[in-house]
């Protein structure tokens, strides 16, 4: 009883080291350091339901899962997909390119303390699963100096990130302006969803026209008089309606004051496009000019007046946008337009 | 009574039960601890002093993230093991300084993102091997990253660590790639380390080899060392400086360059450049020495069906003669030869093109197992000559590259034709055995000028006269282009040093020119880590062939036997025991 009392403390003893080199088996000796944490990549980012982001100044966004694959900014708007799909990525991907090196560590564990942007990971809890800290680029530009923090407890070692098979950094896929997350799209409906568009042009108003589907007619009404236009092309207005599939804005206006916002939306708009869906909600995007600034001049020397790319556009009363021409002039036809020839 | 049998065989049944799992255990532990009874008659698991040494100077953390990782052969699985083992070896010296990590490349699904990462890590400077790997329904064809990228301080180094080499087979292939992995990782910690590069300069002036055809070589060697191209011009100061010592009021005399390298110069020297190159090497300055005795082209041979080699003047044979070598203006052919493309007729309006062996590209292979050439792939030669060592004191000569035992001399001036190819070569000519031509010389350099130069020379206080070096290396290659890399006429593009177009093949003549330079201007001794030598203990494949049944027999027979015997006896003795 004795010997066998014996051999069972030493198959005891066998099996605690066993295991926990077992539990410490991996092929990344940087996980075997004390304290330093560079598990930065999510496995499975579908498991992801809710992402905070925040920088030093205050600004933050907090991004969450809803229905399908769409994702919510700030429980408000929907969440850009393409944004999305390059932070899911960049979670799944991410790796250590290289420890921080020693000359540089201060230097970067001052700089992630002080101005880094927060980015906080939930995949199901209240706490977060991963919180990193994004640091600045690299001198090269080629990696990210990050922190991992894990359970409330922080990595006492920075790296250098990177995504394998990318070349460049990785600060900017990290934003935390929610009005940059915001999904540009201006309209995207189906034909048959569609209930009224109202074009109005302000400088032009006897152009200025509404269409409206009522079943299976699609009628064309003068804006002036609200008369019935008679003679309209109705190929051409079909076709018109299906440009409505999917319209955007390029970006917000951010670097500008609240004031000179003000003062644009206050100005006469260049036109006015209002499009109500058939369960009546509404999608109003008003155009303003945007003088000319960087001067180009036609051939025969005369300046243009307005900038010939974009406009500025004030999308549903709240948000101003840059548009482009490129995009929009499809939907800016006059009334004329549709004309029987 | 019963009970008693009843606890005993429960207790022996524990007994041996707990036994064998310890045994697993003991087994499984001993995977995972480090900890290593060198007991290999070659000491392959020891590192050397100096690697030693690299590793404990560490003051920061060097990052290795070795690409061998997933599904692959079992030859590379020990290779990956081997890398293992290495690194665990370097880190056990290097006080937590050195981390690593194996990754797979191919891991992720998506084909364009794995196709950016191979991009990535060839731009890093890691090659790919291609394999063919047997499955149930065929072959298919597998891309696997046998290499490193070594980081330090944010700068990176890459690694390859399957060393390829031509008409080796592929185990001795995969052993000469882990006999080299300590020199490998060494040097790149080394070079990572070495905070102001050692400066190497490209000589031009004699017609020498162009930038363009040093472009391969230049790029190889800047990962390292700072290159630099410079025409002696007659002048001292092209590669030595002389500042004045405040103290002693004299001149000192400082290398301006580690190492000089003289690719194929096709002009004649002049005596002031000699003595420029020859002060700097009394100086302790390194210089290879890429020349070609024996004027010869292909060019020659685009036009004419004939071309005569002849020798070709330079005015450095009594220099050399004096440095303990002697150039030979003859010419090796040699049956290992590389080939070379010919027009053999047509098919329809295209010319027929058929690869021929061309006896005058002989094949160069490592002449023993100095640390420039152990392992080193076959090196492509383009008319090179031979090399004679001449007895002088205090110089050791060591040749380098050689070529097969099936090689002939021929004396210049002779005829080369491509007509040549029309015959089956004659092998009872080719019977000169084994030629030298390059050759390591170390130790105490005579001046080429010694009691030949001018009284005011020889007393200038400037010049400081030295008529005998310090110890010293330097490298003579008979065949300049073993440097030059091919440069496409059309478009001026160059080709890696040794890669041959014709056949996609790459030979080791990048590899043996990074060695050569790094061996020469290594004082630190971590070149000798490249001679280590494994024992490759390979199954005798001819004895396995013929004996292959009865060694299948001895191998699954016997065992069962010897139990089946044992349990007889055993059975018998219990019996005789028990029965009286």
């Amino acid at each position: 009883m004795k010997k066998n009392k014996t051999l069972l403390i030493v198959l005891v003893i066998l099996l605690a080291v066993a295991a926990y080199f077992f539990a410490t088996k991996n092929s990344n000796t940087l996980k075997t350091r004390e304290g330093v944490l560079s598990d930065f990549a999510i496995e499975d980012t579908t498991t992801i339901d809710k992402i905070f982001i925040g920088n030093s100044t205050g600004e933050n966004v907090t991004l969450t899962k809803g229905s399908g694959n769409d994702w919510i900014v700030d429980g408000k708007n929907k969440a850009r997909p393409e944004s999305i799909s390059i932070l899911m990525k960049t979670f799944a991907r991410i790796a250590v390119k290289s420890p921080v090196s020693s000359a540089a560590f201060k230097n970067v564990v001052t700089s992630i303390a002080t101005q880094s942007v927060k980015v906080e990971i939930y995949q199901g809890n209240d706490q977060p699963s991963k919180v990193y800290y994004v640091g600045e680029s690299t001198q090269n530009h080629q990696g990210t100096y990050m922190l991992l923090e894990k359970a409330g407890v922080k990595s006492t070692e920075p790296f250098v990130m990177y995504i394998p098979g990318f070349y460049g950094y990785l600060t900017t896929r990290f934003y935390s302006n929610p009005l940059e997350w915001r999904d540009a799209a201006v309209f995207k409906y189906l034909a048959g969803e569609i209930k009224e568009i109202k074009v109005d042009y302000f400088k032009k108003p006897e152009e200025s026209f509404t269409i409206k589907q009522n079943g299976l007619s699609t009628e064309l009404y003068n804006n002036q008089t609200s008369q019935l236009v008679e003679n309209f092309d109705s190929l051409t207005l079909k076709t018109y309606l299906s440009f409505f599939d999917k319209a955007y804005y390029e970006g917000v206006v951010l670097e500008m004051e609240q004031t000179k916002k003000d003062s644009i939306i206050a100005s006469e708009p260049y036109f006015s496009i209002r499009v109500t869906d058939i369960f009546g909600k509404e999608n109003k995007m008003v155009g303003y000019f945007i003088p000319n600034r960087n001067n180009p001049v036609s051939e025969d020397g005369t300046s243009y007046p307005y900038d010939l790319d974009r406009m500025y556009g004030y999308f549903n009363d709240e948000l101003l946008v840059y548009i482009q021409y490129n995009m929009f002039d499809k939907y800016l036809l006059p009334k004329s337009y549709f004309n029987k020839k | 009574m019963v009970k008693h049998n009843h606890n005993n065989r429960n207790r022996d049944l524990i007994t041996l039960i707990a036994g064998v799992i310890i045994v697993i255990l003991v087994n499984f532990i001993g995977s995972f601890a480090f900890h290593r009874f060198d007991l290999t008659s070659e000491k392959r698991y020891t590192i050397s002093d100096n690697s030693k040494d690299l590793a404990a100077n560490l003051d920061d953390i060097v990052y290795v993230k070795v690409y061998l990782e997933g599904d692959f052969p079992a030859g590379f699985k020990r290779l990956r093991d081997e890398t293992r083992e290495m690194l665990d070896e370097f880190r056990a010296y290097s006080n937590g300084f050195i981390e690593y990590e194996f990754i797979n490349p191919s891991e992720d699904p998506d084909q364009k993102v794995r196709e950016d990462i191979y991009k990535q890590l060839y731009k890093e400077g890691l090659r790919p091997t291609d394999l063919n790997v047997k499955e149930e329904d065929g072959t298919s064809n597998k891309i696997i990253w046998p290499g490193a990228l070594v980081s330090y301080k944010g700068q990176e180094f890459p690694v390859q660590l399957l060393k390829s080499q031509m008409g080796v087979s592929p185990e001795m292939m995969l052993n000469g790639s882990i006999e080299a992995l300590e020199y490998e990782f060494a040097n790149a910690i080394h070079n990572l380390k070495v905070f102001e590069k050692p400066r190497v300069a490209l000589i031009e002036g004699h017609g020498e080899l162009d930038k363009v055809e040093t472009a391969s070589l230049a790029m190889s060697l800047a990962e390292s060392y700072t290159v630099d191209r410079i025409a002696i011009n007659e002048e001292l100061s092209s590669l030595t400086e002389r500042v004045i010592v405040d103290s002693t009021r004299e001149y000192a005399v400082i290398n301006k360059y580690d190492a000089i390298i003289i690719a194929k110069p096709t002009q004649k020297f002049s005596e002031k450049d000699k003595f420029v190159i020859d002060q700097y090497i009394m100086f302790g300055g390194r210089v290879v020495w890429l020349i070609d005795p024996v004027f010869a082209s292909m060019d020659s041979l685009q036009n004419a069906d004939v071309s005569m080699a002849i020798p070709q003047d330079l005015n450095l044979d009594d220099q050399l003669f004096t440095y303990g070598v002697r150039l030979n203006p003859t010419l090796i052919q040699d049956l290992q030869s590389a080939a070379i493309p010919v027009i053999t007729g047509r098919v329809g309006n295209q010319p027929k093109q058929q690869l021929f062996p061309w006896f005058f590209f002989p094949l160069l292979t490592s002449a023993n197992n100095h640390p420039i050439v152990n392992n080193l792939n076959a090196v492509k030669g383009e008319f090179t000559s031979t090399i004679d060592t001449i007895a002088k004191p205090r110089i050791r000569k060591t040749g380098l590259l050689k070529s097969s035992k099936y090689t002939k001399v021929s004396n210049t001036p002779t005829r080369i034709s491509l007509g040549m190819l029309r015959y089956e070569p004659d092998q009872s000519q080719f019977n000169a055995g084994h030629q030298v031509s390059a050759v390591l010389l170390e130790g105490y350099f005579e001046s080429v000028f010694k009691n030949r130069i001018a009284p005011e020379i020889l007393n200038s206080n400037e010049v400081n006269f030295q008529q005998e070096s310090k110890f010293n290396k330097m490298v003579v290659i008979a065949d300049g282009d073993i440097a030059k890399n091919f440069v496409n006429p059309k478009t001026s593009q160059y080709y890696e040093l040794g890669f041959d177009r014709f056949t996609n093949q790459q030979y080791g003549n990048n590899d043996f020119m990074l060695n050569v330079v790094n061996y020469l201007c290594d004082d630190s001794g971590l070149m000798g880590v490249r001679s280590k030598k494994l024992t490759i203990r390979l199954l005798d494949k001819t004895i396995l062939k013929k004996d292959k049944f009865k060694w299948q027999l001895i191998n699954s027979i016997l065992p069962i036997g010897l139990i089946i015997l044992f349990g007889l006896a055993h059975y018998y003795d219990r019996k005789k025991k028990y029965t009286k």
